[in-house]
């Protein structure tokens, strides 16, 4: 009797050892783990987490989990159904009706409806929301509920961009009707569908906390999302190598950050070109820029090549009009550019044409970007060669805003925002009207091609057009787009699933997961 | 001495007067505002602006601001901040126990360390120990806090492993890692500042020990220990303390760069992100704030002289 017991034991764990051996890695292997909390590290302060009034980097990244849009990207840059499963288009481009995904719920509970949507986009055109979100939505003449699950949105023209500005989340975020109401003071308070959900907004932290009625099924992995501000990038790099956070990104974890852990084993560097672009802005109503023969000789004299290689150690690509990230727009190469190849007999010979051969000036750089002192003074030195002086003035960043929205600046250097859509990338920069076109710049055919761009539906058509306005910009000027640089995140080996998107966007993190 | 002490405290109205009026006129003298730095770059429409900044109560005359809100702190109310449009009260006491303890753990290991050494310098008769003391003290002061607190972190924490880098657990919930994590942003703020006590007390030591009754004490024989302790620190402890009081004060409102390498929430990072995003009410209050710390440790510095001198008298 005894005996047998003790076979019927040895035989168990007979199995389960033979189990573990063969079963056990492979078990392991088989896909991700849950749990656990992702630690992520940025420099900067988390300020502000209402999605339709927020504009700081650091509060993007953090409402990018918590808030969702009707459409969003994927990794890859491509437009993915998120709240809306499906949508229709009118033939003529002025109707666009978006079917939502049923049982979608808000971090309360409730359920997700077509008037939430309604809502959301009449919060952002409220001007008494003052979001600078309006004017992407500034064209929707006509917000229709058909039923609970289907919205009607009707143009006052046809915007070719109107399904990529659906997946701005969480600028263009859904959030639920009445939620002021509801949250209180949606700067501190949160409440979306997103897969994270807001628990605690501490001094220099935020906590969320895994939605568990997350609409995509087993998503997220992770228990948790804890996002710190460590405001020194050499602190910041440390605490990475302590384990005392997870993942590092943004501002300060750049090429120097990147060499520092790439011999390290435990870590792995995440490299790609990023869709921003630095550049160098030009005050076009300037007396001697008004000219544009002056503009062209900036953009001759300025070696952009160089100016990478010096300010980003070569990790950034000659900046055009469009990103060279995206291909499906056909970002022209510089050698297809007028004004790119560096020319200092040709900047020279322009600027005495136009009657500025002893051309001064001041650069403005922005004091956020760490980078953007750099590019000033390589310019500075750059424009010593075709007899410009150029100036750095360098001035705190409230003087700084200040200042560039009123156009008061000869020029400045800092960074735009970019997008994989020509017509978000560029109009509201280099349009007459456009609301960031601080440069001034008033060119007749750059607006018509902007209008054409915009209002085109034929994707074909609409590259050829984007083709004609780059080959036009690089013409007249309107500022010089330097370069896009590469951006970098850092993690641990044993963060998996993680993908930076080339928007700086984390939105990745609802995919990944720890393997401890 | 209470009606000393109710007069002192009497005479922080008008300085909290004066430095409110200097602060609110400097920060709108300056160019910028909030309702800028809160649109950045993402928007330059002008009616944006314009609505956001009436909504602020920034289209408004200065004077008529600056009347405004007096009457609300009068009222007790020292405003919302304009970024998290959280009451900058509630911003200023989340931060402030970081800076406090921050200040209290320096001050400790400057006093416990400088205070010896100085009097030990001070009383040595050998040369040696004099140039050392001199050269590490110059050391301390001349080394900036944002290079030592950053080789702190490299050898400290990355190579050696003994400290934590940003990890500051409430006291109460765990005071041993807390002390732990205090630890290394406490000795960088120490170390300069233990190095000006150092020279103070050494001075200080030096100078009463060529008193007369110094000299009676030694020749009526005696102990050395007896000397030094009961007749030389006692009252060489009045200057020390007086700096100790300076730096406490300053401590007080937060020591911007240690909180900036060691990722510290202090009041030091938050009057700097203050004046950074222009936001006048935080800014206003957190001066406000650091003007009464400063102006009590003081009075406790002044209460404590008659403790050491019983010379001195308050009426």
């Amino acid at each position: 009797m005894r005996s047998n017991r003790f076979r019927v034991v040895l035989g168990l764990i007979t199995v389960l050892a033979l189990a573990l051996l063969l079963g056990g890695p492979q078990l392991q292997g088989q896909g991700p783990k849950r749990g656990g909390t992702l630690e992520i590290g940025i420099t900067q302060q988390i300020l502000n987490l209402d999605p339709h009034v927020a504009t700081a980097f650091s509060s993007f990244r953090v409402m990018e989990h918590i808030y969702e849009g009707l459409l969003r990207y994927d990794n890859e840059l491509n437009l993915q159904p998120a709240l809306a499963e499906s949508w229709t288009v009118s033939p003529d481009g002025k109707v666009y009706t978006f079917k939502l995904r049923s049982g979608v719920k808000f971090h309360d509970g409730s359920t997700l409806t077509a008037e939430d949507v309604k809502y959301s986009f009449e919060r952002i055109l409220n001007p008494d929301t003052k979001s600078p979100q309006r004017s992407r939505l500034e064209l929707i003449e006509q917000i229709e509920i058909i039923n609970p699950l289907e919205v009607r949105i009707t143009l006052k023209e046809p915007f070719a961009p109107f399904l990529e500005t659906m997946a701005l989340a969480p600028g263009i975020g859904i959030v639920p009707k009445d939620f002021e109401a509801k949250v209180g003071d949606p700067k501190v308070k949160t409440l979306g569908t997103g897969p994270f959900k807001l628990v605690e907004f501490g001094p220099d932290f935020v906590r969320l906390a895994r939605h568990g009625e997350y609409w995509q099924e087993g998503l997220p992995y992770l228990d948790g999302l804890l996002i710190r501000q460590i405001p020194d990038p050499a602190t910041l790099r440390a605490a990475l190598r302590t384990g005392e956070v997870d993942l590092i990104f943004g501002f300060g974890v750049d090429v120097t950050a990147a060499g520092a852990f790439a011999g390290l084993g435990n870590f792995e560097v995440i490299s790609l070109p990023e869709l921003s672009y630095s550049l160098l802005g030009i005050q076009n109503q300037r007396a001697a820029f008004q000219d544009v023969r002056v503009r062209r000789a900036l953009s001759l004299a300025i070696d952009r090549q160089q100016l990478i290689e010096i300010v980003y150690f070569g990790r950034a690509a000659v900046g055009g009009p469009l990103p060279p990230a995206v291909a499906k727009w056909e970002p022209l190469p510089p050698s297809a550019l007028p004004n790119y190849t560096p020319d200092i007999d040709r900047a020279k010979q322009l600027l005495k044409e136009a009657g500025h051969e002893e051309l001064s000036f001041k650069i403005m750089p922005i004091p956020t970007v760490p980078d953007a002192l750099k590019i000033a003074q390589v310019i500075q030195e750059q424009l010593k060669a075709v007899g410009i002086t150029a100036e750095i003035e360098s001035v705190d960043f409230a003087t700084f805003l200040q200042r560039w929205r009123e156009s008061d600046f000869d020029t400045f250097v800092s960074l735009n925002s970019g997008f994989t859509e020509p017509d978000l990338h560029l109009y509201r920069h280099v349009f007459s009207q456009g609301t960031t076109n601080v440069f001034k710049f008033n060119d007749p055919e750059t607006d018509r091609l902007l209008q054409e761009g915009r209002t085109t539906l034929d994707f074909e058509k609409r590259v050829q057009i984007y083709k004609e306005l780059q080959i036009r910009l690089a013409d007249q000027v309107p500022f010089l787009f330097l370069a896009y640089a590469d951006i970098f995140a850092i993690k641990r080996s044993d963060v998996k699933g993680f993908a930076l998107l080339p928007t700086q966007s984390i939105v990745s993190v609802r995919e990944t997961w720890l393997d401890r | 001495m209470q009606t000393y002490i109710i007069k002192r405290l009497l005479f922080l109205i008008p300085v909290l007067f004066v430095v409110s009026v200097i602060v609110f006129s400097i920060i709108h003298l300056i160019p910028g505002d909030p309702a800028t730095v809160l649109l950045g770059t993402e928007a330059a429409d002008p009616g944006l602006l314009t609505r956001l900044k009436s909504s602020l109560g920034l289209d408004k005359p200065l004077h008529i601001q600056y009347a405004l809100w007096l009457g609300r702190v009068l009222k007790g109310d020292l405003g919302r901040s304009v970024r998290t449009g959280e009451p900058v009260l509630k911003l200023i006491l989340q931060r402030f126990p970081f800076t406090l303890e921050l200040a209290i753990y320096a001050l400790f290991l400057a006093v416990v360390v400088a205070i010896p050494m100085g009097t030990m310098a001070a009383t040595t008769s050998s040369k040696v120990v004099d140039i050392a003391f001199q050269t590490m003290t110059l050391f301390g002061l001349s080394t900036p806090a944002f290079w030592s607190g950053t080789m702190f972190i490299l050898l400290f924490s990355v190579h050696l492993g003994w400290f934590p880098i940003v990890n500051f657990p409430p006291f109460a919930a765990a005071p041993l890692k807390n002390l732990q994590g205090f630890f290394l942003p406490a000795l960088t703020v120490a170390i300069p500042n233990a190095a000006a006590m150092a020279r103070m007390a050494r001075a200080a030591v030096l100078e009463v020990s060529q008193q007369e009754y110094v000299k009676a004490a030694r020749a009526k024989g005696l102990p050395e220990k007896i000397v030094v302790f009961k007749h030389i620190l006692k009252n060489a402890m009045v200057p020390i303390i007086t700096l100790v009081g300076i730096i406490a004060g300053y401590l007080l409102g937060g020591t911007i760069i240690v909180e900036q390498v060691f990722a510290i929430p202090g009041l030091g990072r938050l009057s700097v992100e203050s004046v950074i995003q222009r936001d006048y009410p935080l800014l206003q209050a957190v001066v406000l704030f650091v003007t009464v710390g400063f102006v009590i440790v003081n009075l406790i510095v002044d209460l404590l002289y008659v403790f050491l001198n019983p010379k001195i008298r308050y009426g």
